[in-house]
Formats: structure tokens, C-alpha cells, sequence
């Protein structure tokens, strides 16, 4: 076995031809570990259901090289694919029982039928349902139907499993459950799960990477925590998660500093410190147009501003908009500049924390440090 | 919509149904049992039926002469449903696939035969497989073949009329099944390891089996009893039940013969019925009332 299980090689997608060709996937290259919890994220319509049916074989790629497990798989037709799919509706067959719908992979592989039965419970077992084996799988819930789909999967070993928006169907509370349950069944089986999404916080809470997709590319990769505190794109910035965005122009970079810190000319809000991440392959030049990602969480407001002008602390000061307490957060509205949109703050409602009691149409500071904000490489936007 | 949910027949139930009930009772249940008690009586002079019982009507159907014909017309009526569902399943697939513009049109193209006349239809037919319809001139045209090939008058005529009208009987409720199924199951049988023909046999025919029913029942029935398509292209050799039926009523004025071939073209039809449906209403609850 090798160390990458699946490896896309400048794959492109197109369908249709002539006039009518439609490029679904632009060359997209990356690679999947063994065993790894890999994400594709990306607004419906970015191509990540297509990238995903490459895998599995559904479909063929225009251009470029899919590899699995080392082998190159361009022409392998799905049915001899060591591959298989959890599919967005589920795609039960609605004339089998439970059990015959999890035997039926196996049973296609010509598997004795004793085994069948004993690896068929094992997995029913797995995930609670081995009671209801003999249930049609119209009598089955949401949670259910979608348990043993995952089931019906995964009782042929794969080397890949891939995942269509599998809990895209069901109301929060089970997808909150399903999305425990998915870890743990892949830490156990330690199975490669390739999980397509267009929930960021399903992908943050789930995955050991995501790639970012947006427009039949694929924007960044990286760790949960990689994507959200350093987006590389604007897209990715506002994809995952919320943000201020600031346009501006760099300066100069900051001297002495241990990351690499330069002061932006921003359109409206003054001049500002901010970061970059080298690992994100851009290194802005004085002069550089660029938009700069600012997170909410990462403000603090005070009503007095910092002690020392240092240079990787910002601090701006307006009124207060709006303040909306939302249980363990408050959201706060603080308006700087009267032509631009307000900067958007959250503050945790810690006990330990003195919040300063905030007013509407007072005066107060909005400071963060340097290392908080982002200078943003350009993407697809 | 509510009574539709609690499985309770709606409130309007019988008044819905009540004028139908009696169109069908009046013009068809009362003039097949006429049928049905002709079928055990004496036939007279002159066409006149008299009413004394008779059982020997049934069994002239088993002389060897006209049961040969009954038998030749299930095999018609079997080789018609078998060819229409091998040419009408996968263009009901093609059809049930293509994007709404294309099913559509092809819908369209399926229907237009109904807009003229049957007859008018079977003979347009001999145009162009008659001796000297297009296919025969334009072969002898380009010197293929020096006498034109024998299409009417034969089984081959009949053959060709029969699957040529039965088709779209085949292909609506095929289409009409195929146009509700999920072909994203397709897509899960493949993936779980199945091969095209596995995937043919396991899910898609399983799956469509209501649509293959009605479909068979739509063709066999009416094929059983067929007598136009026979007089029109067939030759001398092409008797069947629906002709000798017409004979024994028309010219021979041989009503209780008629009667006791047309009750056994009834029964059979109905046992052909009651045994595909119960086959399908039984894979029905397996599948969970599917």
C-alpha cells in the first residue's frame, strides 16, 4: 500500500462540447494520505460533486490523471474500482430489505454467502440496526436510511470511502449525532473518507484537511485550523467562516518582526498592520493591491485605546451600531468609517472577562493584533 | 388530500365512479354474458339460435383445425409482447434519460401514429413493404435483388404490422415508469461492483416491474384477438382466433361457435391478466408496497 491513497493530477472536467462545453473541473491537482478524513468544500455548482464521481468512476476525467492506491484509474470502470460511494440521497434500492441492500456489493463480488451474513451483521451491528435487517427500507427513518447506506458502503472494505453530502437530509440534531458517529467509525476502520460538503462547520468539525473549491478549482488545502486563521484567497476568507475585509494597498514590510508583518494603506480605515503566511506562497511587494481578512472573535473592545502606539497592535476607534447578545457571544456593529460597512465584532460573554457595559452611539475602541489579520493572496472570486 | 393519507376512500367514492359503473355494466357485462350463455347453445336455421344446451361448441375448439389456430395466435400474441419489450425497453430508458426538451419531441414522435386511423395505417404499411412498395422498388432499383421480397401476404407482414402497432402500447408505460425511477441507483449498483447486466437484472427491470406488466398486458391482450392485421398483410395461412371469430359471427352466422371462442379468448386474456399482476403485486410487497 502506498502512503497516498488517491492522487489527482491536473484533472480536468468538461461536459458538453463546442459551444455548449461547460469546464466543471480546471485543473485540479492534489493528494489524499491513507486513512486520512479529507474534506471538499465548496458552494454548490464549484464541481465538487463531479471531482467526486471521478474517484468512484462515474465519471472520466477530460483531461489529467487520477490515481488511486498508485495505479492510474482514468479507464477503470467503477464496478472494479475499490471505491464506493455514500450518495446524497442515500440511493438505497427500494425493493431490497436492510440486509439485502448492505450483501448486495458483496454478493456482486461473488463472496460465500456464510461470510456475506457474518460481515453484513457485523457492520449492522456496528451502527445499531442489526434488528432491523429484515426491515424494507421504506419503513427505515432519515438517520437510519442513512446509516445503512454508510453501511452498505463500507462492508466491502474500500480503500477509499466517499462521501456525497451524506447529512445533507437530516435536521440538526441528527447531523450532530451522524457527524460523531462518522469519526469514530473512521478512526476504527481507519478508512480513507473523502467527504464532499458545502457545510463549513461540517467540514471543520470532521476533517483532518479540506480543499477548498470554488469555480472548478480548487483554492486552498490545508488543516481546519490552516483554513480558517490563514485563508490564502478571498474566497476561502469568506467561505469559511465570517469576516471584515479590507482593501488596501501595502506599504512597507515591518522590520524586526518575527512573522512577516507589513503596514497596508487601507481604503477608509487608515494605515494597518497585518500578516502573510509564507506556507501560502505569497509575498506582497510595496505598491501590491490586496485585501486584508479580519476575523470577528479576533477584535477586542475597549473603551480606552492601547497604552503604546505599538506596531503589530491595531486600534480604531468608533460608535457603537448595534449590540446583539446571543447567549455565549455578543455581536457587536462598530461604525468607523461613516462610507464603508461597519467592522463586525464578537466578544465571549466571559464571566472572568470585566465587559465593559457597552452603550449604543458611545465611543469605543476596536483593537487587534497584527498577527490576527490576513493579507490575502488573489483567487477566483 | 387527507383521505388519500388515512388510505379511506374519499366521501365522493361512489357517485365518482357511479356513471362508469353503469357504462360498463350496461355495454359490457351484459352483452358478454349474452355471449357467455350463447356459448352453450344449439345454433339453428338461418343464423337463429335455439335454446337448448349445447356443449359442443367447446368442443370444435379443440378439433384439431381451429385449436391450431388458437394456438397460433398465443404464440402471435406471446412473439409480439416479447419483440415490442426488446425494441420498446431501451428507448423508454433513452427517453426517460434525456433532458425535458428531447423526451418531449420523442414522446411526441411515439404518439403520432394515434392521429390516423388504424386501418389507414396498415394499409400506408403496405406501401412500403408491399411487392412493389419502396423498400422492394428501390432494392430492384440498385439491382440487389432481381424479384421483390415477399413482406405481405406471409407471417413477415403480419409480424411487422403487429409489432409496428402494438409498439407505443409497449413504450408509454414503460416510459411512463422509467420517468419516476432514480437512476442515481444505477449509479450505486455500479459502484457497489455491479456490471451493466447485473445492474439490468437487479435493479432496473425489478424496479420497473409495474411498467413491464402493464406494458405486456397492454400488447398480449389486444394481440391475442387481433383479426385487421392478419386480413390486411397476411396471406391465405394467416388465420387466427380474432378471424375465425368474425367468420363464425359474420359469414357463417354460426353465433354460439363465435360465442364459445370468444369466451375462451376471454378467459385466456384474463388468466394471462391475473397471472402477470398477482406475479407483480406479489414483488410489489415484497419491495414495501412499491
Amino acid at each position: 500500500m502506498s502512503e497516498c491513497s488517491l492522487q489527482f493530477e491536473n484533472v480536468c472536467k468538461v461536459f458538453g462540447e463546442g459551444t455548449n462545453a461547460r469546464t466543471v473541473v480546471k485543473n485540479v491537482s492534489f493528494s489524499v494520505k491513507d486513512g486520512e478524513f479529507f474534506s471538499i468544500l465548496g458552494p454548490s455548482g464549484c464541481g465538487k460533486t463531479t471531482l467526486l464521481r471521478m474517484i468512484s468512476g462515474l465519471e472520466r476525467p477530460s483531461t489529467g490523471i487520477v490515481k488511486i492506491d498508485g495505479q492510474v484509474m482514468n479507464h477503470v470502470h467503477p464496478h472494479m474500482r475499490d471505491v464506493h460511494m455514500v450518495f446524497q440521497k442515500y440511493a438505497l434500492f427500494p425493493h431490497l430489505n436492510v440486509f439485502d441492500n448492505v450483501a448486495f456489493g458483496l454478493r456482486m463480488q461473488k463472496v460465500a454467502e456464510k461470510e456475506i451474513k457474518e460481515r453484513s451483521f457485523k457492520m449492522l451491528e456496528m451502527v445499531r440496526l442489526a434488528q432491523y435487517a429484515d426491515r424494507p427500507i421504506q419503513k427505515l427513518s432519515g438517520g437510519e436510511q442513512q446509516r445503512v447506506a454508510l453501511v452498505r458502503a463500507l462492508v466491502n472494505e474500500p480503500e477509499i470511502l466517499l462521501l456525497d453530502e451524506p447529512l445533507g437530509a437530516l435536521d440538526q440534531k441528527l447531523r450532530e449525532q451522524m457527524q460523531s458517529e462518522l469519526t469514530t467509525i473512521q478512526k476504527a476502520l481507519k478508512t480513507t473518507f473523502i467527504f464532499v460538503t458545502h457545510d463549513q462547520n461540517e467540514a471543520l468539525t470532521l476533517s483532518d484537511r479540506i480543499a477548498i473549491m470554488n469555480k472548478g478549482t480548487v483554492e486552498q488545502i490545508g488543516t481546519p485550523t490552516e483554513v480558517y486563521e490563514n485563508p490564502s484567497t478571498p474566497f476561502v476568507a469568506q467561505f469559511v467562516g465570517a469576516g471584515n475585509m479590507f482593501k488596501g494597498k501595502v506599504l512597507e514590510e515591518v522590520q524586526g518582526q518575527t512573522a512577516n508583518l507589513f503596514r497596508v494603506e487601507t481604503e477608509g480605515f487608515g494605515i494597518l498592520t497585518a500578516k502573510t503566511h509564507e506556507e501560502n506562497g505569497h509575498r506582497p511587494k510595496p505598491g501590491d493591491q490586496c485585501q486584508i481578512l479580519l476575523r470577528p472573535e479576533k477584535i477586542r473592545i475597549r473603551v480606552t485605546g492601547p497604552d503604546s502606539n505599538q506596531a503589530n497592535i491595531n486600534s480604531f476607534k468608533g460608535s457603537l451600531l448595534e449590540r446583539i447578545y446571543s447567549g455565549p457571544t455578543t455581536h457587536i456593529k462598530l461604525q468607523i468609517n461613516d462610507k464603508l460597512p461597519p467592522l463586525m465584532a464578537m466578544v465571549a460573554n466571559q464571566t472572568a472577562q470585566k465587559m465593559p457595559q457597552l452603550k449604543l452611539n458611545e465611543k469605543y475602541f476596536a483593537v487587534w493584533d497584527a498577527t490576527d489579520c490576513t493579507i490575502l493572496k488573489e483567487g477566483t472570486t | 388530500m387527507s383521505s388519500e393519507a388515512t388510505g379511506k376512500p374519499s366521501r365522493n367514492f361512489p357517485f365518482l365512479i357511479l356513471p362508469t359503473l353503469v357504462w360498463y355494466v350496461l355495454f359490457l357485462v351484459i352483452p358478454l354474458s349474452f355471449i357467455f350463455v350463447f356459448s352453450f347453445l344449439h345454433k339453428g336455421d338461418f343464423g337463429r339460435i335455439e335454446y337448448v344446451f349445447d356443449i359442443s361448441n367447446y368442443s370444435r375448439v379443440f378439433e384439431y383445425l381451429y385449436f391450431k389456430m388458437v394456438m397460433r395466435s398465443v404464440f402471435l400474441a406471446f412473439f409480439t409482447t416479447a419483440t415490442c419489450f426488446v425494441l420498446a425497453f431501451p428507448l423508454a430508458y433513452v427517453m426517460a434519460r434525456s433532458p425535458k426538451s428531447l423526451k418531449n419531441a420523442l414522446l411526441g414522435l411515439v404518439i403520432v401514429p394515434f392521429w390516423t386511423n388504424f386501418v389507414i395505417r396498415v394499409y400506408a404499411l403496405k406501401l412500403v413493404i408491399g411487392d412493389s412498395g419502396i423498400i422492394n422498388k428501390t432494392l430492384m432499383g440498385l439491382g440487389i435483388i432481381a424479384e421483390p421480397i415477399a413482406m405481405t401476404h406471409n407471417l413477415v407482414g403480419v409480424g411487422i404490422g403487429m409489432i409496428y402497432n402494438y409498439l407505443p402500447f409497449m413504450i408509454l408505460p414503460l416510459y411512463v415508469t422509467l420517468e419516476k425511477f432514480d437512476f442515481t441507483l444505477l449509479d450505486a449498483a455500479y459502484d457497489l461492483g455491479a456490471n451493466r447486466f447485473h445492474t439490468l437484472i437487479k435493479i432496473l427491470l425489478p424496479l420497473s416491474l409495474s411498467g413491464v406488466v402493464t406494458g405486456c398486458i397492454f400488447v398480449f391482450i389486444p394481440a391475442f384477438g387481433e383479426f385487421v392485421i392478419p386480413d390486411l398483410l397476411g396471406g391465405s395461412q394467416s388465420m387466427y382466433v380474432g378471424n375465425l371469430i368474425t367468420e363464425a359471427f359474420l359469414k357463417n352466422h354460426d353465433w354460439p361457435f363465435g360465442s364459445a371462442l370468444s369466451s375462451i379468448l376471454v378467459l385466456m386474456s384474463m388468466i394471462a391478466f391475473l397471472f402477470t399482476s398477482s406475479g407483480a403485486m406479489l414483488r410489489g410487497q415484497k419491495a414495501g408496497g412499491h
